[in-house]
């Protein structure tokens, strides 16, 4: 549950604009779901990262267990400024011919991991 | 006073102090420079004072792309053959060139001016006047108008500024009146240039032969020749001399029709910003009451990051899309970008939470100069006798690559700043988008330089090797940059008037 519970907070960053806290863990997992798409096409192209807690680590450059005691916004800013970095740097991709940043890709990758599993 | 030359007797021969070629941007402005210089100026139109298609039959020619498609009637739909000529579709955009782009750039081919901006910033200023428009880079009349916008931070790597749009584009209409009452200026409609008729010994025009379609011909005789006929229809006029009298005017180094070339135009894609962005209606066509005209906002690269990255100067323009045009997975992208940026802007403090909003963007890019793109003729004649022109023209690897860069490095500005997001209309810029190609803004042909062997027309846009021969338009750009060519046009116009008149009096 604690992979779940952190892509819901992946959810909350990236998953969609009309998501609140506030929310119903239904809706969001039903949010998560329809975002699938994204995370499966990430895959397709880098299919080496079709690991959940490989994700995590290159997102965060922290595993599974320090990332769940974290809190949302330190989460958040962990997000934003590998986000930024990526782009200084160079590190993006074209994903169905958007911009992204390889983060961005790697959170869509981790939304669509978790609600395979829990669609399994 | 406006004669057609139609009621001219045949073989007729006309003299004059000046005379033009052309009504456009360039002649017009020419010939209203020579207003009471004590002067005699023809000026001469091929079409009459409207539009008018067995006029407009004489402009047909042939395309040869290379990789890329030319967008639909690049060689028919401009090109206007009636008093006013091409301003009569101009869209009224008026800025100044940049400093960068009268520079020698060795990333960029065959470029630079010999002359600079600085040589030309007077001229300017005055072609604002001309028509009415806000000198570029002089205060606003009222502290509420902004001379720039801030999309991006400004110690990021952009240039982000407004320009003007003349409301009165149509100079033929502007200054008709003007130029019928000049007791200086006779206008000639119906008389197109057919052939430049040199001395025995070549490096004086003697006199320019004309034919209209009833089948007159006449010549004029001047002691100047400013041939002002268009980007395209300088050369061809030009070409078919050498061809018809085996003359090498104004082509004794086999330059004439090179390096001809276009501002690229194509659609980057989509870009959507969740916030609104600050001022950012300024982006979009806005009449300004206090100007009286509109205003427009755009992007580009710095010169001196131009430089540190070798690339040529380019810029974006925005059209806002409705949110309907974003679907399916665009949708998604929107949705999670937006998401993410408001976690960002509200540690920020920055505005409130809206609707994303989205923009259509699109860029306009220099293209390098290539000998290898020219006009040249075909065996077919028009209905006056003047062979058809052919246009080789393509779109390099080079060009091609600078404009990917370009749209990249503005993908990832908005990206590492928060801004948004970028979508491009292509996954590899070897296959052009549909809409990609020429902006209509006809370049090169006669270019410019000091040196005889690199270009057609001196830095006063005389012939080389031709004492009374001078060429306006953008013909003789030899680099173009990003910006409209129409004010550079009208500088180089006016510039060129103010040497003639000082030449009388010496």
């Amino acid at each position: 549950m604690g992979r779940a519970l952190l892509a819901l907070n992946a959810g909350l960053l990236i998953g969609s604009s009309t998501l609140r806290a506030s929310d119903s863990v239904t809706s969001r997992l039903k949010n998560i779901k329809i975002k699938r798409r994204a995370g499966e096409i990430y895959l397709e192209q880098y299919p080496e990262e079709n690991d959940f807690d490989d994700l995590v680590y290159k997102i965060f450059k922290e595993d599974m267990q320090s990332m769940e005691r974290s809190s949302e916004k330190k989460i958040t800013d962990r997000l934003c400024e590998a986000i930024r970095l990526d782009f200084e740097n160079g590190n993006v991709i074209n994903l169905m011919r958007w911009r992204l940043s390889r983060t961005e890709g790697r959170y869509f990758a981790m939304q669509t991991l978790i609600a395979t599993n829990l669609s399994h | 006073m406006i004669k057609d030359a139609v009621n001219l007797e045949q073989d007729s021969i006309l003299h004059s102090d000046v005379c033009i070629i052309g009504t456009g941007a360039a002649g017009l402005t020419l010939a209203k420079e020579l207003m009471g210089s004590g002067q005699s100026v023809l000026l001469m139109e091929s079409g009459g004072l409207v539009p008018e298609a067995s006029v407009d039959k004489l402009k047909l020619g042939q395309l040869e792309g290379d990789g890329f498609t030319f967008r639909p009637g690049y060689l028919s739909t401009s090109r206007m053959r009636f008093f006013g000529g091409t301003t009569n579709i101009w869209e009224g955009v008026c800025l100044p060139m940049e400093k960068i782009d009268f520079e020698a750039r060795e990333w960029m081919p065959n470029s630079g001016w010999p002359i600079s901006l600085s040589d030309l910033e007077e001229y300017y200023a005055r072609a604002s006047d001309y028509i009415g428009i806000h000198r570029h880079g002089d205060p606003y009349p009222e502290n509420r108008q902004p001379n720039s916008i801030k999309v991006l931070p400004a110690d990021d790597d952009w240039d982000q500024f407004i320009f003007h749009m003349t409301n009165k584009p149509r100079l033929g209409t502007r200054f008709k009146e003007e130029i019928e009452a000049s007791r200086d200026i006779i206008t000639y409609i119906q008389a197109t240039a057919i052939l430049f008729l040199e001395n025995e010994n070549g490096g004086h025009v003697e006199a320019v032969e004309f034919a209209t379609l009833s089948g007159n011909r006449f010549r004029v005789k001047a002691r100047r020749f400013v041939l002002a006929a268009g980007g395209i229809e300088n050369s061809r006029i030009l070409l078919n001399s050498n061809v018809e009298t085996g003359s090498k005017l104004a082509n004794r180094n086999d330059l004439l029709g090179r390096f001809f070339f276009d501002q690229l135009h194509m659609p980057l894609g989509k870009f959507v910003a969740p916030n609104p962005l600050d001022d950012h209606w300024l982006f979009f066509r806005t009449f300004s009451k206090a100007l009286g005209y509109i205003k427009m906002g755009a992007i580009a690269l710095k010169e001196d990051v131009q430089r540190k990255l070798r690339l040529s100067n380019q810029a974006f323009v925005f059209h806002p899309l409705s949110e309907n045009q974003f679907k399916g997975d665009d949708k998604l992208i929107v949705d999670s970008f937006s998401a993410l940026h408001e976690t960002e802007s509200v540690r920020r403090s920055s505005v409130n939470i809206a609707e994303p909003l989205m923009y259509a963007a699109k860029f306009k890019s220099e293209q390098g100069a290539n000998p290898e793109n020219r006009l040249t003729l075909t065996n077919e004649m028009d209905e006056l006798g003047v062979r058809r022109l052919r246009l080789h023209w393509k779109i390099s690897e080079e060009d091609k690559r600078m404009m990917g860069r370009f749209a990249e490095l503005f993908a990832d500005a908005v990206g590492r700043n928060f801004i948004g997001r970028v979508k491009f209309s292509f996954d590899e810029l070897d296959v052009l988008p549909r809409y990609a190609g020429g902006h209509f803004h006809q370049l090169g042909g006669t270019r410019m330089s000091s040196n005889p062997t690199r270009g057609v027309v001196d830095e006063n846009c005389r012939v080389h090797g031709t004492d009374n021969l001078y060429i306006l338009g953008g013909s003789v750009f030899p680099s173009g940059g990003r910006t409209n060519p129409t004010m550079t046009i009208m500088a180089l116009s006016i510039r060129l008037g103010e040497l003639l008149k000082k030449e009388v009096v010496s």
